[in-house]
């Protein structure tokens, strides 16, 4: 028994967070990563100039449709966001700094917050910004708001989904690519049921919303197609929270 | 000391250091070694069990339709001729498996040696930098064989002895040296790609992804351009896999046209380019480690 | 607050200086644990866990029966130990679970049973206590986009410091880094990195310091400063626990101890005391004469004296079963032989010799 009694800060979120989130930036968007994400981001600019002078007047807005729907929101934004997300807590654990800013007296939910944050606000001027920009370069009018509200909410989803999967896993990026490649691009296009399991389903029914193309499996209420990627990204930022918390740390 | 003791051929010998005088192997055992320890890496032996979970998945799928075909023109009486597919379209059959393959394998093999410090350790034996990526291409090479040539060998003998296969010698030989070329070729594409892409990063995870972003981001822009904008048939040489596919139907014989802008082009011209494409990979791989900085 | 060096032991002694040796014996540490009396014949022995000694009031960490296994790999077995304000080693040879021990004192690793204790709060399950704890990890890397003020300044903003800037600036300046330097730390020295590390474990004040091979990269004059440092700190009421396997470093420290080996605690307080406690093995002096072999002829005679030999330079080394005795008996045997004593030095009264019996059983 012990006559000292500890002391006992009190270290706001609005005090932590921000710490943790300018420490977690510094340094995010790297060369490699930079050259990464300009190159996905340059290519749909490129696609888009491309589908605009290329492709005949009646074909253009199925064409336009189809690069918005399947490269930029089955294919540009969650492998972005795995690019930026999935290390923001991954390289911390796999080159054991974690303890660094696990070992405070805050909460585990503050860092995660930090984390996540830290990503989105990293992804969305490379990403939202140059999606925008195609919309725009392909056209149509009704399809730049989807466009961006689309890429807005697939990025706070696909961060919180990246960011735990680099927290929880040690080979985080594989697994986001699986995820990526098998569940959200394979499997979930086998049938309505799947497709609803599956966060590009209500991204696309929210370019939907723009056209009267149709975009296969995207008839997700509307409510939902904004209320389900918030869940989404909310969900996995109290699982990153959790996992902090009952991780054993290097 | 060793010294006589009253006894004949009582010793007491000298266990302390000793130089070893005898033969040394020199830089091609060198380099040898570190082949075998770099194979030995990407299949996951003498690692834990996890480490041989997909590099045995990549293998199984790489010789999976064969075995079924085969199987099926073995055991059931209706399965004909026309059922069976070509050598040449046996790649499109396996070229999944290919690209899992080289993502797993490759950033293990190199990233890892920079990551934990052991490519200083390699630069500081007789070693270079020309010979470790030599050592460290013939060891992915070598394991690359497993999901390139081995299954298209497979899968002619299996139809020989079924009987679906060449009849007679020659023909035979005729049909089994165009696929070991064509699987050595693309061996050796497969593990430039692989090599270069990983000699970028330092992380193995990002070399991963890195390495499938290489495989689909151009085929996927030259699809677009050539059939959606109409643009040139060249373009489509863009895409280095697409390239590879289309040389290994034309090394197998393999005419089929499926009106791609690939089909449209020479066969000549394809497996030139795909040639060129190995050759470039690995000569950029070299390029990238004559100017790496090794830090510790 | 003082700069006072540790006091010099045993064999670190200069020869000029009067023989070292008590005339009495010492008395036994009053929280000495006698050793267990040898198992009859025909009983088997069996490998308990030492019992766990009483807590001290002022003990600032308890750990109370802690395990730690992965899997099958038991890291650590049964330990049971406290550390009081002051400088404290744990000690250990590579791989004996002394790192997973520091890590558990964290709360970074959750103990497979018993339970740890900082200033009376669980750290694993209580994330406040880490106001009380600072870490500097034994791992080299380094965040690779701050500064050293930046790295600093964010744990003192995190720790809930008053004026982080300023105190990180103090910690800084107190570690011998410039806090104006705008370089990088992955461009930082060994050392340099080291000493980052240590500023930001003590830049909040923490009443438990954990360090793990702090001293690893450091220069000696840096060493020589860290140690007087970690000493102030000792003094000023904080524990430190230092993690090493470096003998050398350890006995600067000072002498308390805690010693790890494959994963079960082998000893703990200070190390003349432990080395006290090891009856089985006879004490080992080194004697300087004038008449040495006279000498070594009426020393072996006596009924304490185990075995007399002599070093290369012709100085007689002795090992006695009983030192109280032996101290006594010296100096008249010596008149006896009419053999002048220049030196009598104990030869494994320190650490490595402890830490070699320790690991060794």
């Amino acid at each position: 028994m012990t006559a000292l009694q500890p002391r006992t800060p009190n270290v706001s979120a609005a005090q932590s967070i921000p710490s943790y989130y300018r420490l977690l930036l510094r340094g995010q968007l790297t060369k490699g990563r930079s050259f990464g994400l300009g190159i996905l981001g340059g290519i749909a600019l490129l696609l888009a100039i491309v589908t605009r002078t290329a492709v005949e007047a009646a074909e253009l807005e199925e064409a336009s449709v189809a690069l918005l729907a399947e490269y930029a929101v089955a294919l540009v934004i969650p492998l972005s966001t795995l690019i930026l997300a999935v290390p923001m807590i991954g390289n911390l654990v796999e080159d054991r700094l974690l303890v660094y800013l696990w070992l405070k007296p805050v909460p585990r939910w503050h860092l995660a917050v930090a984390a996540y944050a830290a990503a989105v606000s990293t992804l969305v001027p490379v990403v939202v910004v140059p999606l925008v920009i195609t919309a725009i370069i392909c056209g149509f009018g009704s399809l730049v708001v989807p466009t961006a509200l689309a890429a807005l909410l697939g990025v706070i989803a696909y961060s919180g989904i990246y960011v735990f999967l680099g927290a929880r896993f040690s080979a985080g990026l594989w697994v986001g690519l699986l995820y990526l490649v098998l569940w959200e691009n394979v499997l979930s296009r086998f049938s309505n049921g799947m497709a609803r399991l599956s966060v590009r389903s209500y991204l696309q029914t929210i370019l939907q919303r723009g056209t009267d193309v149709q975009i296969e499996l995207a008839d997700r209420a509307t409510w939902a197609s904004f209320v389900i990627p918030l869940a989404v990204a909310a969900a996995t930022v109290a699982l990153t929270a959790v996992t902090l918390a009952n991780k054993d740390i290097e | 000391m060793s010294t006589n003791g009253a006894a004949q051929g009582t010793r007491i010998h000298d266990l302390g250091y000793r130089a070893y005088e005898g033969e040394r192997a020199g830089v091609p055992w060198a380099i040898r070694s570190l082949a075998v320890h770099s194979a030995r890496r990407a299949l996951g032996l003498k690692r834990a069990g996890k480490h041989k979970i997909v590099p045995a998945i990549t293998i199984v799928l790489a010789f999976l339709p064969a075995i079924v075909l085969v199987g099926l023109s073995a055991f059931l009486p209706d399965f004909g001729q026309s059922d069976l597919i070509s050598y040449g379209e046996y790649y499109g059959l396996t070229s999944f498996a290919l690209f899992l393959f080289i993502a797993a394998s490759a950033p293990g093999v190199l990233t890892t040696d920079r990551t934990t410090g052991m490519l200083a350790m390699y630069l500081a034996s007789p070693l270079n930098r020309t010979t470790y990526v030599v050592a460290k291409a013939l060891g992915l090479f070598s394991v690359m064989l497993l999901v390139t040539v081995a299954p298209i060998v497979f899968l002619i003998v299996a139809y020989t002895l079924v009987g679906a296969g060449p009849g007679g010698v020659l023909d035979f030989v005729d049909t089994i040296v165009p696929a070991i070329a064509a699987g050595t070729i693309s061996g050796a594409f497969f593990t430039g790609l692989g090599m270069f892409v990983s000699s970028i990063p330092k992380r193995w995870g990002i070399a991963s992804v890195s390495i499938i972003g290489a495989i689909f981001v151009p085929s996927i822009v030259t699809g677009v351009l050539t059939e959606a904008a109409e643009a040139a048939d060249s373009f489509a040489l863009l895409s280095p896999v697409d390239v590879m596919g289309k040389a290994w139907q034309h090394m197998l014989g393999d005419t089929s046209d499926n009106g791609l802008a690939l089909d449209r082009l020479p066969g000549w011209q394809v497996v030139s380019v795909a040639l060129v494409y190995a050759t470039v990979f690995m000569a950029l791989a070299w390029w990238r480690y004559q100017r790496i900085e090794v830090d510790r | 607050m003082t700069d006072q060096p540790p006091p010099p032991s045993g064999p670190s002694a200069a020869p000029s200086d009067p023989p070292t040796y008590s005339p009495t014996p010492p008395p036994p540490p009053s929280d000495a644990v006698p050793m267990p009396p040898p198992p009859a014949p025909g009983d088997e022995p069996v490998a308990a866990a030492p019992p766990p000694q009483p807590v001290p009031d002022d003990a600032l960490v308890v750990v109370d029966r802690v395990s730690k296994w992965f899997g099958d790999l038991v890291a650590v077995s049964d330990v049971s130990f406290s550390v009081s304000p002051g400088v404290t080693a744990l000690l250990g040879p590579n791989g004996a679970g002394k790192s997973t021990m520091l890590r558990m004192l964290c709360g970074l690793a959750v103990p497979s049973s018993g339970t740890v204790s900082i200033m009376g709060r669980d750290p694993r399950k209580d994330p406040s206590i880490a106001s009380e704890i600072g870490l500097a990890p034994q791992q080299e890397s380094v965040f690779g986009h701050a500064t050293a003020l930046q790295f600093v300044r964010a744990s003192a903003e995190l720790q809930g410091v008053a004026n982080p800037d300023a105190e990180a600036r103090r910690v800084l300046d107190l570690v011998e880094l410039d806090a104006t330097d705008t370089r990088r730390l992955p461009t930082y020295s060994k050392g340099m990195r080291q000493r980052v590390k240590l500023a930001q474990a003590i830049v909040h004040e923490p009443r438990v310091i954990l360090l793990d091979e702090p001293l690893s990269g450091l220069d000696p004059r840096q060493r020589l400063h860290m140690v007087q440092l970690f000493h102030r700190l000792g003094d000023e009421g904080r524990a430190v626990i230092v993690s090493s396997h470096v003998l050398e470093e350890v006995e600067r420290f000072g002498s308390n101890v805690v010693v790890i080996t494959q994963g079960r605690l082998a000893a703990q307080g200070d190390f003349r005391e432990i080395r006290t406690l090891m009856d089985n093995r006879p004490r080992r002096l080194r004697i300087a004469s004038d008449q040495p072999r006279a000498l070594a002829a009426a020393l072996i005679g006596q009924p304490n004296v185990r075995g007399v030999t002599f070093d290369t330079d012709d100085r007689v080394v002795v090992d006695t079963n009983d030192i109280g005795s032996f101290a006594m008996r010296i100096a008249p045997l010596s008149q006896e032989a009419a053999a002048r004593l220049y030196e009598v030095e104990p030869l494994d009264d320190d650490l490595e010799s402890v830490f070699k019996y320790l690991v060794g059983r």
